[in-house]
């Protein structure tokens, strides 16, 4: 027996029907023009993008600035027109890009709004650019009248790869003491909801607490299998809905749980989509023609390799800075860590200025709104930054030196609150980057 | 296969069980939300809503007396009854919700230090709104603290203020004017109140509007914003700890010397509402202490965190009754008292704002507008 007929071969351009791909893209659209006028119609595009006096910018992306208003109504809208242009196929590639480039400058705007699934809605947006989506059941085919229904196997596994790496990436971090052994953050949350309807009594017990995390750990670290392996699949999918449902019932998380209900049909097969959309569409003669995506992709698979394996190991970049992870949270975003901790922090500033002999006890809430306030407060980079930002405002107020120390609380998982910055740095010095921030002090001081 | 499926899952039962040992299986947060909202609401609230009207009325009849005859004495009764509605009001302060958040009753009544300029020129020009963004720092309290004390060196200059043949009659009227407004908004919440009241223990969640995260993050801010920044942090120069320039002049009753007192009265009304204290009798009801323990939070020493801040708070109180004089005064002396009473005070936010929003898992969400 030799090795070789144990590797799985693996070929990008074995011929796939394109129905699941067509089903997801059709869906993916609709989500996001669902949750983009759920945004708008909740006024948050003027609480979130136009009324802030400041933004918390990601480092290096500092010219990533709001339009104020009418700008990010009118970059909504682009956006919104762009997800009905994806939903149906319309100027595919045109779509897809405005897509993936409005709603990433969007989310660029501010850390303040980060959410694990606003990452993962920028990078299938991105993915989507890439693959042949567009080719039949589409107005793009329409137009052109020619539908090619068969499309390379990347382009769906892509799709299949990306959400298995979410899934998996959201177990893994879970996987830890606290969320296992102590059921935290669930058992502080869990009894907060307890006004839900139905299952609401049962949430003040300690041991829903310690059911539910061990049960998503297990959930997020397994899914993706059972819903590849034929099988369990349907049992998988109707796991999915009731465990999406179930967090969107008890958890302020948006449309996340819905995207990936659509989402997640796409480990159906070929079979399943093909009957989907033969109810909506009359059956066509599936003619094969020689698509343009089944070049010899080279760049692609190479590409495909770096953009994955990076994705692989941002997750882990945590581990190259001392102390707590969530203490710190250096390297916490995009790694897929999901309502993993409850932590909440207090910040005050106090601005000196020792040529003038004054000081001054900064309210944050002047400048911020509560949401920016109540994230800055948990997380460093951001209170530097806003540190930075008092030090230029009483700099160009006063034309004086300004110093800004800080003296905060922060508590994770209800374990008591304690120092979280240390209060003797003066923060206007210090220099925002991604290196240590030994100006956090240890969790267990 | 089954087999083996079996003892996979024989393995994850035991391995949970395993987990959860120390835990009994029944163990549970034991706290009624409902009845929690209802004590607040009934005996906490609408008491404190119906005292501040009372006293309100009272600062009215007390007004008209002293329209009707100027006088030493009738001027010592309105003094009187605004220290007595202005103590009131304190306890009022913590408890900021529905037809009370609707009038702002905070930046209504009692923005200070009072603007003495910008009062003499309404009373000279008889031209203002009472409601505009100008007039904010000059009516409420501390706008009757200045007309009623800051007005004259002695008492006779004060009832001569009133009684002065040109402008008597327009200060009188300005006087009249800032009662009148302080009746009115306790009307508008008195009469609001029994409407919101279903709206308040009905929504037994904790999201952004519940009766809970409401009462919790409004406490927060008055607790840290207007009785540690304000009431002492800024007279005491900012962050005293930091040697800021003391502004004296800032602090709450600057003319009458009343600061320390009110400050005490809102420390003390901070610990009866947090203890969810009825507010006529001294029965203590269902209140935040309650549901902290039932969450069984603790501080990092491990100590309940309910008692964490009742002893914090007492401390803090303890340490304002060992000043005796006005804040105003004890500001400016060198290492003044009140960093003590501001360290101490200071000392309770991270467990209020931190700890307890944590345990009760609501979010701070409270639109700012610091006007003190």
């Amino acid at each position: 027996m030799t090795v070789t007929k144990w590797l799985p071969k693996y070929r990008l351009n074995q011929v796939k029907h394109i129905a699941p791909l067509a089903t997801f893209r059709v869906a993916f659209g609709i989500m996001m023009l669902a949750s983009i006028i759920r945004f708008w119609a909740n006024g948050w595009i003027a609480k979130q993008y136009i009324d802030p006096d400041f933004y918390f910018p990601y480092l290096g992306f500092e010219w990533i600035q709001s339009w104020g208003d009418p700008g990010m109504y009118i970059l909504f809208a682009l956006m919104g027109i762009a997800a009905i242009g994806i939903a149906l196929g319309a100027f595919y590639r045109w779509s897809a890009t405005l897509f993936f480039v409005s709603f990433t400058y969007v989310e660029l705007i501010d850390k303040t709004n980060y959410l694990n699934h606003y990452y993962f809605v920028s990078i299938i947006a991105f993915l989507l650019i890439l693959v042949p989506a567009h080719k039949a059941y589409s107005l793009d085919a329409w137009r052109k009248k020619k539908q090619e229904f068969y499309v390379p196997a990347w382009s769906i596994h892509i799709i299949i790869l990306q959400l298995t790496l979410v899934y998996c990436f959201a177990g893994l971090a879970k996987l830890q003491a606290d969320w296992l052994l102590e059921a935290l953050p669930l058992k502080i949350w869990l009894p907060s909801r307890a006004d839900t309807p139905i299952i609401g009594p049962l949430l003040n017990y300690k041991l829903t607490a310690y059911l539910f995390s061990w049960f998503g750990a297990f959930y997020d670290l397994s899914i993706p299998f059972f819903l590849l392996w034929k099988r369990t699949r349907i049992f998988a999918y109707l796991t999915v809905i009731v465990f999406h449902f179930m967090t969107a019932a008890l958890f302020q998380i948006g449309m996340f749980p819905y995207i990936m209900v659509v989402s997640t049909l796409i480990f159906f097969s070929e079979d399943f989509h093909k009957k989907l959309w033969h109810k909506i569409m009359p059956i066509q003669k599936p003619l094969l023609t020689h698509s343009s995506y089944f070049y010899k992709p080279i760049v692609l698979q190479y590409f495909l390799i770096i953009f994955f394996g990076l994705q692989i190991l941002l997750p882990f970049r945590y581990a190259l800075y001392p102390g707590k992870l969530f203490w710190t949270e250096q390297g916490y975003r995009f790694s897929w860590r999901v309502m993993l901790m409850e932590k909440v922090g207090y910040t005050q500033f106090t601005v000196n200025l020792p040529e003038k002999n004054k000081a001054f006890e900064v309210i944050p809430s002047q400048y911020l709104t509560p949401v920016q306030e109540k994230m800055m407060n948990t997380q460093p980079d951001m209170i530097l930054q806003f540190a930075h930002f008092l030090r230029d405002q009483y700099q160009s107020d006063y034309n004086s030196e300004v110093e800004v120390f800080v003296e905060s609380y922060a508590t994770i998982n209800g374990k008591g609150s304690r120092p979280f910055i240390d209060p003797a740095v003066n923060l206007a010095t210090v220099k925002n980057s991604y290196q240590h921030k030994n100006w956090v002090l240890p969790y267990n001081q | 296969m089954r087999n083996l499926r079996f003892s996979f899952f024989i393995l994850i039962v035991s391995v949970f069980f395993a987990a959860c040992d120390n835990e009994s299986g029944s163990e549970k947060v034991d706290f009624d939300r409902q009845t929690f909202l209802v004590n607040m609401a009934d005996n906490v609230i609408q008491p404190s809503i119906e005292n501040f009207a009372l006293e309100a009325e009272g600062l009215s009849v007390a007004t008209n007396s002293f329209n009707e005859n100027i006088s030493l004495e009738s001027l010592e009764v309105l003094r009187a009854e605004l220290k007595e509605a202005w103590l009131v009001y304190q306890h009022l302060a913590f408890v900021q919700v529905g037809p009370v958040a609707n009038v702002n009753l905070r930046d209504r009544v009692n923005i200070f230090p009072a603007k003495a300029d910008v009062i003499e020129e309404n009373i000279n020009t008889q031209d203002y709104v009472l409601g505009s963004a100008s007039n904010v720092a000059a009516k409420g309290f501390p706008a009757l603290d200045y007309l009623l004390f800051g007005t004259g060196e002695t008492n006779e200059d004060v009832v001569a203020y009133f009684g002065n043949p040109d402008l008597g009659n327009n200060r009188l009227q300005y006087l009249t004017d800032l009662v009148e407004d302080i009746q009115t908004v306790s009307n508008i919440i008195s009469q609001d109140w029994p409407d919101y009241r279903s709206t308040f223990v009905g929504n037994t969640g904790t999201d952004v509007g519940s009766g809970t995260s409401l009462l919790v993050n409004e406490y927060n801010f008055q607790f840290d914003i207007r009785i540690k920044n304000a009431k002492i942090g800024f007279p005491a120069g900012g962050n005293p700890r930091t040697g800021g320039v003391l502004s004296p002049q800032d602090v709450e009753a600057f003319y009458s010397g009343w600061s320390g007192e009110l400050a005490e009265k809102a420390v003390l009304s901070s610990i009866q509402v947090f203890k969810g204290e009825h507010f006529n009798a001294n029965e203590d009801g269902l209140g935040l202490d309650d549901y902290l323990l039932a969450l069984n939070a603790k501080t990092r020493d491990d100590q309940d965190l309910s008692v964490a801040i009742i002893n914090q708070k007492t401390l803090a109180l303890e340490e304002m009754e060992k000043i005796s004089n006005p804040y105003s005064e004890v500001a400016s002396a060198e290492g003044s008292q009140l960093v003590e009473v501001y360290n101490a005070l200071q000392a309770v936010i991270p467990l209020i704002k931190v700890d307890m929003t944590s345990a009760m898992s609501v979010s701070i969400t409270f639109q700012d507008n610091d006007g003190d």
